[in-house]
């Protein structure tokens, strides 16, 4: 949050059927292979594991059948998990599990974007906002007996912002910006100076925290699984010790990470064979509720096998793939006013109806053009004949919410998405306006003997691929013509960053879930590709957009008022629609669709629903399950 | 030149195949565009200087000569090094022990399918050839050569799962319960004396496991089932139409120990390339199958090594499939001397 220029927190958004993001595309959700995955802030790598096609899917899992059928555990299903280490874990299939075995100061209650105490009892902050003062639960243990103290989260926050096997230090030293010291790396870098970081013990129950600047979204940033408590000195007296000669983990280490991981979770570990199972077990000492003995998942990469394990009834969550999907079998009942829909789909193939439900995510994806390159009416044309809402249905078969905001509904300023979006979207709400395509672009001095071309250039996804195709077709009327060009995703940011694109495609998912993380990607000064640090690549600026002067306003605006307080919000909140109409006039971004999650389930399971955060994040120990029929 | 020294020389000759074959696969995986950072920090920070420091601790950023000279001679000496993406820290040893014993499962019941029902239909089809027997069992090894793993896999799983509505019989609950995917539980095979000591419990395991791998088996096996039918018939007609063959007859052999010890050794010569040929099975062949039947064995392994960029681990698993094959050939070469003394002889 502080430094906003920090190439180490982009995260872009790789739609490609074979990604999490595809699945997201895919509208899918509910997890397995990154379904909901794309919920997650801290999903990055889920952009590139994983199985092929969109498939969409869900947590499903093995119900019986050999593996004891012990009826008080949830089966589910997972992708393929890497590791157990909640500083090391990159991807939603291990922090699908991590959630379930570890705790954090503050938790994102079954998944919403709203933060609420989990391991702190409360906290209290300074007047400037920068020391946060948490006092911690009684009573704590960990699953080896031990009794949760602050000096727990002084190590365990020291292994985050310092440990080798940390993959995830710039969220405590740079999102966050927890006071602490850089040294040389000896290779002319700057790294992390072993033990500054601004975090102490004041007593056995009590943790400070100091801060470099007052930043809104800390208590939501330490919701985040790295941020998680484990015993001190668990893997090692210092971060330094996990990691063994040669550049290898200890054996310590491997151990915790694979085999005996230890937190204060509703569940303990109890297997995780690689590419087969994993499995937690309730722990008695636990100092909440647990309603159910434990979770099972089978891992299951193939998005049809997962299909016909959840048919099967082996799982209590069932995945439904994009190729068996059928829009017409869902009934809405209800819709809530975070636009989650509730309702059921079925029969399924098996003969049986299951529960449904879908709530938008975090994450958007836009087409943006490159300002310097790609002119007004033309990128106004691309608003004008872009139907959002049709494109979500026959692309995705509705398994998406239509974009017209950068930021995503569940963090919207005042929840004003919708409205805001039917009354002033300036291109159409839900229309496909080629006449005013065509009208701008003549005005501009094209026609049909004077064409104007453009390059679209998208990474390998077929679902962007289709929306380009739809989109090239219906441009044609407007004198526009447009060359799809495809580029390895690594290839497509490279160019991008050199300012050698036109018009591509990209997402971006949260990293904390407020309008900012977003904004910042159409703040003018940071889309200048000529600067190494430049976040996305539109070259916005007064010469060529009317509203970039108004944009930058706007950021300036959100920049002095990062502090936590209420006014400081609401002053963030108008600047944040202030943006959004701005990108709208110069159209930087041309916001498509965000990713939905979804989960189809069985009657025997009662389950809360899941926020914008995803069900990655949901906790199960208030999930009950019934007799399985 | 004796064949035993024909022998010793294609030993030989596979030394050099192996380290070319290893060179091209570091090649493959240094010089392409793999990025092990981009992979473990996530595509959009594959910049920056924490990329540049991981880079630097996982020894990219060192000549490329010499990274191939300690890539060759951690191959050479076995030492397969660590995981990095997949399994952070797993030593590769450790991953192929849990992966590989599902892969040789349903390897070996579907090259026994293979052989056990190919070559005996195979045989009998070239004994009574033109027959309408031998039409069915010929036109049968055609469609089996002719439908695609894939496809029958994902049909086959289909059909499985719901069988109970489709033909009436559950094979979900057919003698013993299994689920139609995942993986079998192959625990008996640490302990098989546990069936001596323990078998009400190990016995059902191993008939759960083996009727759990049968349809992935099949479908795996049945290709090279088909193959083997067809190369058996024409190696029958083939030897029972010779001279020798014809010469036996006349002095008045048996047709047991005609069909026996004329007709079956000499058939067999040209099924040994056939057969060692299917450990490929064991290997590639069984990607797509396993990945349908959800069975995370070697294949699916080394696919998601490879799609994550995890470079130790695509390496080594590469250099043992690289044994694997070499390895089978030798062997393919043995059975060749000892089968038919004809090989290795120099003619000129």
């Amino acid at each position: 949050m502080t430094d906003r220029n920090n190439v180490s927190r982009r995260r872009f958004l790789q739609a490609t059927g074979g990604t999490a993001a595809a699945v997201a595309i895919a509208g899918c959700t509910g997890g397995n292979n990154e379904g909901e995955g794309n919920g997650t802030g801290d999903g990055t790598q889920e952009t590139t594991t994983t199985s092929g096609n969109e498939s969409t899917t869900t947590e499903g899992g093995d119900s019986g059948g050999d593996s004891g059928g012990n009826s008080n555990m949830l089966q589910l299903a997972n992708s393929t998990m890497t590791t157990l280490d909640p500083v090391a874990a990159t991807d939603t299939a291990s922090g699908r599990v991590i959630q379930q075995i570890f705790n954090s100061l503050m938790n994102y209650p079954n998944g919403e974007t709203s933060v609420e105490n989990q391991l702190a009892e409360s906290y209290e902050t300074s007047n400037d906002n920068k020391t946060y003062t948490f006092t911690l639960r009684e009573g704590v243990t960990f699953h080896n007996g031990d009794e949760l103290t602050a000096q727990d989260f002084v190590y365990s926050f020291e292994r985050l912002a310092g440990s080798p096997n940390s993959k995830r230090s710039y969220f405590i030293l740079d999102s966050l910006g927890v006071t602490h010291e850089t040294e040389d790396d000896g290779e002319g870098g700057q790294t992390y100076s072993a033990g500054t970081l601004g975090v102490e013990a004041v007593d056995d129950m009590t943790i400070e925290m100091t801060l470099e600047k007052a930043f809104h979204s800390t208590l939501e940033m330490l919701a985040y699984t790295s941020f998680a408590a484990i015993p001190q000195g668990a893997v090692g007296e210092t971060p330094a010790d996990e990691m063994g000669s040669g550049g290898n983990p200890t054996q310590a280490y491997n151990e915790f990470a694979t085999s005996a991981p230890v937190g204060t979770g509703p569940y303990e570990f109890s297997t995780w064979e690689q590419g087969t199972e994993a499995e937690v077990t309730a722990y008695s000492d636990y100092y909440g509720e647990v309603k159910n003995g434990g979770v099972h998942w089978q891992i299951i990469e193939d998005s049809q096998a997962l299909y016909n394990y959840g048919q099967n009834k082996n799982s209590d969550i069932v995945s439904i793939p994009s190729s068996q999907y059928d829009p017409s079998k869902i009934s809405i009942e209800n819709e809530d006013d975070s636009g989650r829909k509730f309702g059921t789909y079925g029969p399924m193939r098996n003969g049986t109806t299951a529960n449904y439900f879908s709530t938008p995510l975090l994450l958007t994806y836009y087409v943006g053009f490159n300002m310097e390159k790609v002119e007004k009416p033309v990128r106004q044309a691309f608003a004008y004949v872009m139907n959002q809402q049709t494109m979500v249905e026959q692309v995705f078969k509705g398994r998406g919410a239509p974009a017209y905001h950068l930021t995503p509904p569940p963090v919207y300023p005042n929840g004003n998405y919708k409205q805001h979006a039917e009354e002033s979207y300036p291109y159409g709400y839900n229309q496909s306006q080629v006449d005013q395509a065509r009208q701008v672009m003549e005005e501009a001095g094209y026609g049909p003997d004077n064409m104007y071309e453009v390059q679209w250039t998208q990474y390998d996804s077929t679902t962007w691929e289709e929306m380009a195709k739809i989109l090239r077709d219906q441009l044609q009327a407007a004198h526009i013509k447009m060359n799809i060009e495809k580029a390895p995703f690594s290839t497509l940011l490279q160019r991008g960053g050199n300012g050698n694109l036109e018009a591509y495609t990209l997402g971006w998912i949260a990293d904390w879930p407020e309008a900012d993380n977003f904004l910042q990607l159409i703040n003018p000064p940071q889309t200048d590709t000529s600067q190494a640090d430049a976040i996305s690549y539109l070259n916005w600026s007064s010469d060529n957009g009317d509203a970039a002067q108004q944009a930058t306003d706007a950021w300036e605006t959100v920049s002095n008022n990062l502090a936590p307080t209420d006014s400081a919000a609401q002053a963030r909140n108008e600047a944040y629609v202030q943006m959004e109409e701005a990108n709208w006039e110069d159209v930087g971004f041309l916001n498509v669709y965000h990713g939905i999650g979804e989960r189809f389930w069985y009657d025997w399971l009662d389950i809360e629903p899941y926020g914008g955060m995803g069900g990655s994040r949901q906790m199960y120990n208030n999930a009950t399950v019934g007799d399985r029929q | 030149m004796s064949r035993w020294q024909y022998f010793l020389r294609r030993l030989l000759l596979s030394i050099p195949v192996v380290i070319f074959g290893t060179t091209i696969t570091f090649m493959i995986i240094r010089l392409g565009p793999l990025d092990p950072a981009a992979a473990i920090l996530g595509p959009g920070q594959a910049s920056g200087p924490r990329a540049e420091e991981l880079r630097r601790q996982l020894g990219l950023t060192q000549p490329l000569w010499e990274q191939y000279f300690d890539f060759m001679l951690d191959m050479v000496t076995f030492n397969l090094g660590n995981s990095w993406v997949i399994s952070s820290g797993t030593p590769a040893y450790e991953l192929i022990l849990i992966y590989a014993p599902r892969t040789i499962w349903l390897g070996f019941w579907s090259v026994l399918i293979a052989l056990f029902v190919g070559i005996p239909l195979g045989f009998y089809a070239g004994l009574n050839p033109n027959t309408f027997s031998d039409y069915t069992a010929s036109f049968g090894g055609i469609v089996w050569r002719a439908m695609p793993n894939f496809w029958l896999a994902i049909i086959l799983v289909s059909v499985l799962s719901q069988s109970e509505q489709l033909i009436g019989w559950d094979w979900k609950t057919w003698l013993i319960t299994t689920p139609v995917v995942t993986p079998p539980r192959l625990g008996f095979m640490t302990e098989p004396l546990a069936l001596i000591t323990n078998p009400s419990e190990s016995w059902p395991q191993l008939l759960g496991a083996i009727k759990q791998i049968a349809p992935a088996a099949i479908v795996l096996g049945s290709s090279s089932m088909g193959n083997e039918m067809r190369i058996g018939r024409t190696a029958v007609l083939e030897t029972i139409n010779s001279n020798y063959v014809e010469t036996a007859k006349a002095k008045g052999v048996s047709n047991r120990t005609l069909v026996w010890k004329h007709v079956f050794r000499n058939a067999l010569i040209p099924l040994v390339p056939i057969i060692t040929g299917e450990a490929f099975l064991l290997i590639g062949g069984s990607v797509l199958v396993e990945t349908v039947f959800a069975i995370n064995g070697i294949g699916y392994l080394f696919f998601q090594a490879a799609i994550q960029g995890d470079l130790p681990l695509v390496g080594s698993l590469m250099f043992i499939f690289i044994l694997i094959l070499v390895g089978t050939n030798i062997l393919q070469d043995f059975l060749y001397t000892v089968i038919d003394p004809r090989v290795g002889y120099d003619e000129s």
